[in-house]
């Protein structure tokens, strides 16, 4: 079973012009992912693994909640912890690590805004 | 005939990890261990991934001499001392047998400050070895893994989509909360007939279900067993909704499906060692020896019956050369063959704790002896042969995930000092470290 762990009220500073660049690194071994980033309008981008997509104008997402979930489960027997970092435009906006003995797959919610 | 013991013993204290190991730690077999004899066993167990393996040994020999030693045998894997990021395609199908070369690479070390001479005093000898393990590549497993993989990562995608709508709801509803004249019912209402057609949606973009009839069944039997909302903890729906997709979705067999491939990938590997035994005779600097080296082919086959019942069967080539310079000057009026060729086969059941194994050697030992020259000058030698067997038989049990005692017994080799002394009596205690602990990752999240 999934466990959710839930990161809310998170923000990063970019500047209007830019693109916002959301990456997520799953850093365990033997990991499967799946992360979706809720922006305003339709489509809303999805990552398999680890990688990097661009959400768009940095002005256009300003003051907007931005919510994403990554479903992340690892099945290496060396690993033992779920370790996962995610970053917009390259800064960390959070980091998670939980061990196996608690969950062997977690989904990481997390809710921001762009200033 | 005169007995030869060897008993060797340790009892420490120790912390274990709380989770469960897929790979445990088993018996140290490192090539360092096995050529400078702080183990008898002649094939060498499959490596675990444990980034860090060590075994402490302390014997009592009961011949002339009674020495207490600190031996030591340790087994790093380099490439497993950190996370690198793979996904389990990545972690379970290296793109070239190079690169699986590379991640199986381990090299051990071992030491005793009383490896014994001729004379038997007692002197310094340490070990280096490495080793590597590739595995065979099977397409029928691949197959069987991306079959797997498909499901996991629909069940993935239905679940995040699933929060994603429940959280956007949420937001909605509490914007809806502060209309005039809008009820909490009618609210709730509302909330359930939403959620119905977005499940539909979820179900059908993702392709949990291949047809629409099924699909629309498991969007009654969601819908059917949903928790009434608390509007003031719709975390706790939240994961009720998580729960319900999972089981719907039948996630605990992908997951115990995706688990077994995992572990069956191990099921056929070729074994590649490599160890030299170095010797200061004289405890300085001044006189070293590579007294012995010694390589190994070893091919596994291991058949999964269930998670912890598993049977390996192993077939070992071993070859053994022998310093020509230093066992005639340090081991004068024995009899020592230039190099040896070992052929043996073991087996292994493992059932849940406990492991049993036996294996079998079979030993032809070969020198060419200078006998003088000829008319012309030119050097003679004459070819020596010896055949010689081994027979052991191990019990081991898994203590904690990190920690195996082992006990071996059985006929070994004729050892070079007091040959016909084969008896072997072996207690060991292996441990395994790698990754991170409980102190090192955030328990408060």
């Amino acid at each position: 079973m999934a466990k959710i762990f839930r990161y809310k009220n998170l923000s990063a500073t970019i500047a209007d012009n830019e693109n916002v660049i959301f990456s997520i690194e799953i850093l365990s071994d033997g990991h499967v992912g799946e992360t979706l980033i809720n922006i305003p309008g339709p489509n809303d981008p999805v990552i398999t693994d680890s990688g990097s997509v661009n959400l768009g104008k940095a002005a256009a997402l300003k003051g907007k909640v931005i919510l994403s979930y990554s479903d992340v489960k690892v099945l290496a027997p060396e690993s033992q912890e779920i370790r996962v970092k995610i970053k917009l435009n390259g800064v960390l906006l959070q980091e998670h690590s939980n061990p196996i003995a608690v969950a062997d797959r977690a989904v990481i919610s997390l809710e921001f805004k762009i200033q | 005939m005169k007995s030869y013991l060897l008993l060797m013993f340790v009892s420490l204290s120790f912390i274990s990890y709380g989770q469960e190991a897929l790979n445990k730690i088993q018996y140290n077999t490192s090539p360092a261990s096995s050529i400078i004899g702080l183990q008898p066993s002649v094939v060498l167990t499959p490596k675990t991934h444990q980034a860090l393996e060590t075994a402490l040994f302390s014997n009592f020999l009961n011949g002339n001499n009674l020495v207490v030693p600190n031996d030591f045998a340790l087994e790093f894997t380099p490439y497993w001392t950190k996370n690198r990021s793979l996904s389990l395609e990545e972690y379970l199908y290296p793109k070239s047998y190079l690169e699986q070369f590379k991640r199986g690479l381990s090299f051990s070390i071992a030491s005793s400050q009383n490896y014994l001479l001729g004379d038997s005093s007692a002197s310094n000898a340490m070990a280096i070895g490495g080793r590597t393990t590739l595995y065979f590549r099977q397409k029928h497993h691949r197959d069987s893994l991306n079959l797997q993989l498909v499901k996991l990562r629909s069940n993935m995608k239905t679940n995040i989509a699933a929060q994603s709508a429940l959280d956007e709801f949420y937001l909605e509803m509490s914007t809806l909360q502060e209309t005039p004249g809008v009820s909490q019912d009618s609210l709730t209402f509302v909330f359930y007939t939403a959620l119905q057609g977005k499940f539909k949606d979820i179900l059908f973009s993702t392709g949990a279900f291949s047809t629409k009839e099924e699909t629309e069944q498991a969007v009654v039997k969601i819908m059917h067993h949903l928790p009434l909302i608390d509007w003031q903890n719709t975390d706790a729906f939240s994961d009720s909704v998580s729960n319900l997709l999972d089981n719907i979705l039948a996630y605990n067999q992908v997951a115990g499906n995706l688990k077994k491939l995992v572990k069956k990938r191990e099921e056929s590997s070729i074994d590649l060692a490599y160890a030299s035994l170095i010797n200061f005779p004289q405890s300085n600097f001044s006189a070293i020896y590579l007294s012995k080296q010694t390589a190994w082919i070893t091919i596994h086959q291991k058949w999964l019956y269930t998670n912890e019942r598993t049977l390996h069967v192993s077939g070992v080539l071993r070859r053994e050369w022998y310093n020509d310079a230093f066992y005639p000057r340090f081991y004068p009026n024995l009899t020592i063959y230039q190099n040896n060729t070992d052929l043996g086969l073991s087996v292994k059941g493992i059932w849940d704790r406990f492991s049993l194994s036996i294996e079998a050697v079979y030993r032809s030992s070969n020198s060419e002896i200078p006998a003088g020259t000829d008319a012309f000058g030119n050097e003679l030698f004459r070819k020596e042969k010896q055949n010689d067997r081994q027979v052991l038989g191990s019990i081991q049990y898994t203590l904690r995930d990190n920690v195996v005692l082992s006990y071996s017994l059985g006929e070994r080799f004729d050892p070079i000092l007091n040959p016909g002394n084969t008896l072997v009596s072996l207690l060991s205690l292996n441990f395994g470290f790698g990754g991170p602990t409980t102190d090192n990752v955030d328990l408060t999240r």
